[in-house]
């Protein structure tokens, strides 16, 4: 379990995480999402205790990071392939890693094993792939089996066949009852592996919840129709109290304020021919894309008017 | 959370600085560059004792011969010392390397480790293999009961660990191998001469400050007469010391308090 209450951090002036509160549960797997410099890479290292926060805390299992005597068996993480001397093997990358814990060299090959690098684990790490980078970062994150497994973008430059690995390997890692924290800009491959999702924006926590109630409460709740009688439909629906948007084709409108039964009551009742009506299912980038909306109006309006006003303060103060 | 030793179906240990040392072995001996530059080290000690092939008439002097590669070797094994630490922020390894052992502290000592480790062997080997080949016929025979000779050996030593230790300190603090290694270079090579033979005293003193003139006079017998600049052998050991033990510190203080 991570837990982070009001984890801050500065660069100066600059803030890039905003007084995060929030807790990964043992057992599921959580998505972290949240756009390029968001402050998902800055949170990850605090909690690692690479970076120091300004304020706040953030423990795993209870304890911070420097207060754990086996850092690897608690946490294991993957924050960026490339942190390995590229002129050193694979093999003795994380041999050198084991022995910090005591692991065997057993275990090494294990996870050398288990992540498909025994054919390149004597070639230098700086000659891999993006993909074999990775999968040699996953193998130095499992390498002490540890409780909780932290990726930041783990699928970067896999093929399709080491997408679906991770998803299978994040998937059964919390089936064991692991803690298993991702971060990812793919919102398709959150959705698919996700079971929670936490949104982080501008370094704050935008949202926390299951995969399911985050996409329901961001869901448009609209309903779709197509048909050759679109502006007859639509003045009828409006005038049922509904808000009708034309959709990017003349036939398709997208109503809102009527539910699928409602708007099929309407087409019968007035004999409008259609040929499609459907309940908007809405997705994870869709809800996502909702919620920064909605968060950049909010955020865009207020320096907008900040502007205007010193503005002519300044040609004055010339 | 944590499941006991016997539960784990990986069992690991404690995350501890003899962990943290092994660690930084299996990391040293994996890179070509560490055997390249050790083989450089040993290079330097045999060859240039052999190149001088000067007579010498005490057990002393011919001792000091043994060293005249240390000047040139110390410049290399400072190399490998910086090396040690600045690699880790250009590869970026250093965040594998701080998440394995949380403590600062603790990975700084064991890279000092390996690298007074390396200087060490590497430095008695040399001299070993100097004493039996290249030593000229007609120098004078090096007896180990000898006063002097062994405070030769001693203090010669005690400079390397000094500037191998000042050099990951200052790799830790200055994160960049090249301004680690013009710094050394400055302070071990170019400095000494010159400030020594200026006619400036407070030139002098500093001159004489330096762990290069401080390891001569940690190794004199004789106190500096009056006027001459330079300290008696017990108060020039102390600041000696000081090159290795403040750099040390401020390098741990630097790691506790910088984000990696």
């Amino acid at each position: 379990m991570i837990e982070a209450k009001d984890l801050t951090k500065r660069y100066g002036s600059k803030t890039a995480v905003d007084h995060a509160s929030f807790t990964v549960q043992p057992g599921i797997v959580t998505g972290f999402l949240g756009p390029n410099g968001a402050g998902k890479s800055t949170t990850m290292r605090m909690i690692l205790g690479l970076d120091r926060p300004t304020g706040g805390t953030v423990t795993l299992g209870g304890k911070p990071y420097a207060k754990l005597d086996s850092p690897l068996a608690e946490i294991g993480a993957l924050i960026d392939a490339k942190g390995v001397h590229p002129r050193r093997s694979a093999r003795q990358h994380l041999r050198a890693l084991a022995a910090t814990h005591g692991i065997s060299d057993k275990r090494v090959d294990e996870v050398i094993q288990m992540t498909g690098l025994t054919e390149v684990a004597k070639k230098k790490a700086g000659q891999f792939s993006l993909g074999m980078g990775q999968r040699l970062g996953i193998a130095g994150a499992l390498l002490a089996d540890p409780q909780i497994v932290m990726m930041d973008e783990p699928v970067n430059g896999l093929d399709p066949d080491g997408v679906l690995w991770v998803r299978q390997l994040a998937r059964h890692l919390a089936s064991t009852g692991r803690t298993v924290f991702l971060s990812s800009h793919l919102m398709s491959e959150v959705q698919q592996t996700a079971d929670h999702v936490i949104i982080i924006g501008r370094g704050r926590i935008l949202a926390d919840a299951p995969l399911d109630e985050f996409v329901k409460a961001h869901a448009s709740g609209g309903v779709s129709v197509t048909s050759p009688d679109a502006a007859t439909l639509a003045g009828l629906l409006t005038s049922a109290g509904a808000t009708v948007e034309p959709g990017k084709e003349r036939e398709i409108l997208t109503v809102t304020g009527l539910d699928a039964l409602g708007v099929g009551r309407i087409v019968r009742d007035n004999g409008i021919l259609i040929s499609q009506l459907r309940d908007d299912t809405t997705t994870l980038e869709q809800a996502y894309m909702r919620l920064t909306a909605e968060e950049t109006e909010y955020k865009a309006g207020v320096p907008g008017t900040a502007e205007t006003a010193s503005a002519p303060t300044e040609e004055v103060s010339k | 959370m944590t499941a006991t030793a016997a539960q784990r179906a990986v069992p690991v240990r404690k995350a501890t600085y003899g962990r943290a040392v092994k660690s930084e072995w299996i990391k040293a001996r994996s890179l070509r560059s560490t055997w390249i530059l050790m083989g450089f080290t040993l290079l330097a000690f045999i060859g240039i004792p052999l190149l001088a092939a000067s007579p010498t008439d005490s057990s002393f002097a011919s001792a000091s011969l043994l060293f005249n590669g240390l000047d040139f070797a110390v410049i290399l094994l400072a190399i490998f010392s910086a090396l040690l630490i600045t690699s880790e922020y250009t590869t970026g390894s250093a965040r594998n390397t701080f998440t394995a052992t949380p403590s600062r502290g603790a990975v700084l000592a064991a890279k000092t480790t390996i690298a007074v480790l390396f200087a060490l062997v590497v430095t008695v080997v040399a001299v070993g293999v100097a004493w039996a080949i290249a030593l000229p016929a007609d120098a004078a025979a090096i007896d180990l009961a000898d006063t002097e000779t062994m405070r030769l050996f001693g203090g010669k030593l005690l400079g390397l660990v000094v500037v191998v230790v000042l050099s990951v300190s200052l790799g830790t603090l200055l994160r960049s191998a090249v301004g680690t290694i013009f710094t050394i270079l400055a302070i071990e090579l170019i400095a000494p001469p010159i400030l020594l033979s200026v006619g400036n005293t407070i030139a002098n003193w500093v001159g004489a400050l330096l762990p290069f003139t401080l390891t001569s006079q940690v190794i004199a017998t004789d106190p500096p007469g009056a006027g001459e600049v330079g300290l008696a052998s017990g108060p020039a050991l102390l600041v000696l010391l000081l090159w290795a033990i403040i750099p040390f510190v401020l390098a741990v203080l630097s790691l506790r308090s910088r984000d990696v």
